[in-house]
């Protein structure tokens, strides 16, 4: 085709008055990349008249079929964001390019906005996530104090927030701590808590969420003495957000407070995520307030009974000591049933030993139990003597029963502590006498494993009782815990395994039990025989938890 | 029959100090007079620490024989008030209640220890052999 620049067709002029009516701007430019012709919407999109459109340069990229965006910014320093099309004509008979243009600024900060908010969701589902996990895990009354407070203060977007919290002393009286965040506990220590003003009450007394875009403003603001508003040195606040934070059983559990010195910054929003924390916030702190009861309850337990175990000792030392010193005089005597009579106080001489030992065996498990050590008194001792007086000293209680020594070895010497060994196999010869109600034999076997390294002495008692339910076995060793076919049958009070355990692993050594229920029950003891101080220390660490 | 250790405290030592028992419990201060006696010692007694001191300072006794836990002044405190008066001269029993008594032993300075509840045999030797030389 001939060029015929500058000449107008007549389809060229019916082109135009459709184009002029077009309510999107467009531009056509020829390929020297300068205007030929402009619509007056393409005038209002760059702000220029079209004469001083058309003859300039375009200075945009243009590529038919293509849609891009561009940044215009107008003569009067407005900027807007247009779409534009181009499509690849013919203009007064010479090829050229058609632009349509569309103003998509209000379109593109919408799109804006919303990626923001969706950021924003996303950093708030975070936070909470982050609390959430906080509050499920700690089970501390400060840190979750923290956490409260510093997710409080990231969700509202507050300078500075603070929790005012109460917690019960040991004697159960409430007073309070806090926690900051934004701000270093060294810029509030001058400070008096917040007192019951008309502005903080509310908040005090549960009332709810106050959210306010100046505090200077509100009527209930600066009213009292001594400060009439923030003390001096105070950061300075405008936004104010204040939330009690109630325990289901509509306790005031602590007060959160956050500020900003711009006024207006805490949104509905803000308010709604605070309200909900708080939510969280109260029964993670209670059940932080209920653990720590509970915890308080067991150590108070342990002391008690540390201390009762104790002063047991004294009435039993003059039991003790009386009938001995009984038995003594009657044996000076001639009564006529001096027998009689020395018997009886021999038995409760026995029995004070065996009392004694149950006292041992408490205050052993208790203090381990309170993380402290035991020290055992080590010492060159002989077990099969040690067996062999034990089972003297039972056979009296044991009337249906017969004990017996099963000695493989004439003597076995260790270096243990003979107190504790002594208690620990007393305890477990009693219980076989214990739960074999229908009598039959005990038998204590003493041996010597000279294969094992290093060599162990084993130490077995062996019941034809009740037994043990199997699924009983794994707890027993456990204290306070016993077979579930005696539990309110027969008396006990599941110290006894609990201790010996303990005796026995501090030695280095191990227990196990076997066990068939109607058949018997056998305990089997494993002691080293040369002392090995590096087991005792393990032993210790391990039993502090 | 209980052993009576005429040898180390013999007849006519009427006028020589005594055995100061120091308990706060006064069942266990009976049993542990009667049980002395019963050997032929001489016994005072003192229901605590402070009391115990005012006595042994007014009068040496031979042997202190004491609790840990006492009133006033407990069982550490006396041992140590002792020491300020006799010097290591004076020597001490340890009866305590709890298992550790070693330590405590050690602590006061104590000849020997036992444990309550004691074998009265156990007081009588401990005893004996602490004044055997005496």
């Amino acid at each position: 085709m001939a060029p015929r620049a500058g000449k107008q067709t007549p389809a060229d002029a019916g082109l135009r008055r459709i184009l002029q009516a077009n309510a999107d701007g467009v531009v056509v430019v020829d390929q020297e990349g300068v205007v030929c012709y402009a619509n007056p919407a393409a005038e209002q999109l760059f702000g220029r008249p079209a004469a001083d459109l058309v003859g300039g340069t375009f200075g945009f990229p243009l590529v038919a079929g293509a849609t891009t965006e561009l940044d215009v910014i107008r003569p009067s320093g407005d900027t807007c964001v247009v779409e534009m099309r181009v499509v690849a004509i013919e203009w007064a008979g010479q090829p050229a390019y058609l632009a349509t243009l569309r103003d998509v600024t209000d379109r593109r900060h919408a799109e804006t906005e919303r990626a923001e908010l969706i950021r924003e969701q996303a950093r708030t589902i975070e936070i909470i996530t982050q609390v959430a996990q906080a509050f499920a895990s700690a089970l501390d009354e400060d840190e979750l104090a923290q956490a409260i407070t510093d997710a409080g203060r990231e969700l509202t977007g507050a300078q500075v927030g603070a929790f005012f919290y109460n917690v019960l002393d040991e004697q159960g009286e409430a007073y309070t701590r806090y926690t900051l965040s934004g701000t270093p506990r060294e810029a509030f220590e001058e400070f008096p808590m917040p007192r019951d003003t008309p502005l903080f009450s509310p908040t005090f007394r549960g009332e709810g969420v106050v959210r306010l875009d100046d505090v200077t403003q509100d009527p209930r603001y600066g009213d009292n003495p001594p400060f009439y508003g923030v003390p001096a040195g105070h950061l300075p606040i405008r936004s104010y957000l204040a939330a009690p934070v109630i325990s289901r059983s509509g306790e005031v559990l602590g007060e959160l407070f956050f500020g900003h010195a711009e006024p207006g910054v805490f949104t509905a929003r803000a308010e709604h995520l605070v309200a909900a924390i708080t939510a969280q916030a109260a029964i993670a702190l209670e059940n932080a307030r209920f653990h720590r009861a509970a915890r308080d309850a067991v150590r108070m337990r342990d002391e008690f009974l540390a201390a009762a175990s104790h002063d047991l000792k004294n009435p039993l030392g003059a039991v003790k000591g009386t009938a001995q010193l009984l038995q003594r005089v009657v044996r000076r005597s001639d009564l006529p049933e001096a027998e009689r009579i020395i018997d009886g106080l021999r038995r409760i001489d026995v029995t004070v030993t065996r009392m004694t030992r149950l006292i041992d065996s408490l205050l052993d498990v208790t203090r381990v139990q309170m993380g402290r050590p035991l020290p055992l008194d080590r010492r060159p001792t002989d077990l099969v003597a040690l067996a062999r007086q034990v089972l003297d000293e039972q056979q009296p209680s044991a009337d249906r029963h017969r004990l017996r020594l099963d000695a493989r070895v004439p003597e076995l010497v260790g270096v243990w502590d003979a107190a504790r060994l002594e208690r620990m196999l007393s305890n477990l010869v009693s219980n076989a006498i214990k739960y074999s109600p229908e009598g039959g034999e005990i038998t204590v076997t003493v041996a010597l494993e000279t294969g094992a390294e290093p060599p162990r002495a084993a130490l077995i008692v062996r019941d034809q009782g009740i037994g043990i339910p199997a699924a009983d076995l794994s707890r027993i060793f456990t204290r306070f815990e016993r077979g579930s076919n005696v539990v309110r049958r027969i008396p006990g009070t599941g110290i006894g395994l609990a201790a010996a355990r303990q005796v026995v692993e501090q030695h280095g050594g191990r227990i196990t039990v076997e066990s068939q229920e109607g058949v018997g029950t056998t305990f089997t003891v494993w002691l080293p025989v040369a002392a090995d101080p590096s087991s005792e220390a393990t032993v210790e660490l391990s039993s502090t938890k | 029959m209980a052993s009576r250790p005429f040898g180390s405290n013999p007849a006519g030592a009427a006028e020589m100090s005594s055995i100061l028992v120091v308990d706060d419990d006064p069942e266990l201060r009976h049993v542990i007079r009667w049980a002395l006696e019963e050997d032929g010692w001489a016994v005072e007694t003192a229901a605590d620490g402070q009391e115990a001191l005012e006595q042994a300072t007014q009068r040496r006794p031979r042997l202190v024989i004491l609790d840990m836990g006492l009133p006033r002044l407990d069982g550490e405190g006396l041992a140590a008030g002792l020491r300020a008066v006799y010097g290591d001269a004076l020597p001490i029993l340890l009866i305590t209640a709890d298992g550790h008594a070693i330590d405590k032993a050690r602590r006061v300075g104590a000849r020997a220890h036992l444990s309550k509840p004691f074998e009265i045999d156990e007081l009588c030797a401990a005893v004996q052999h602490t004044l055997g030389g005496q």
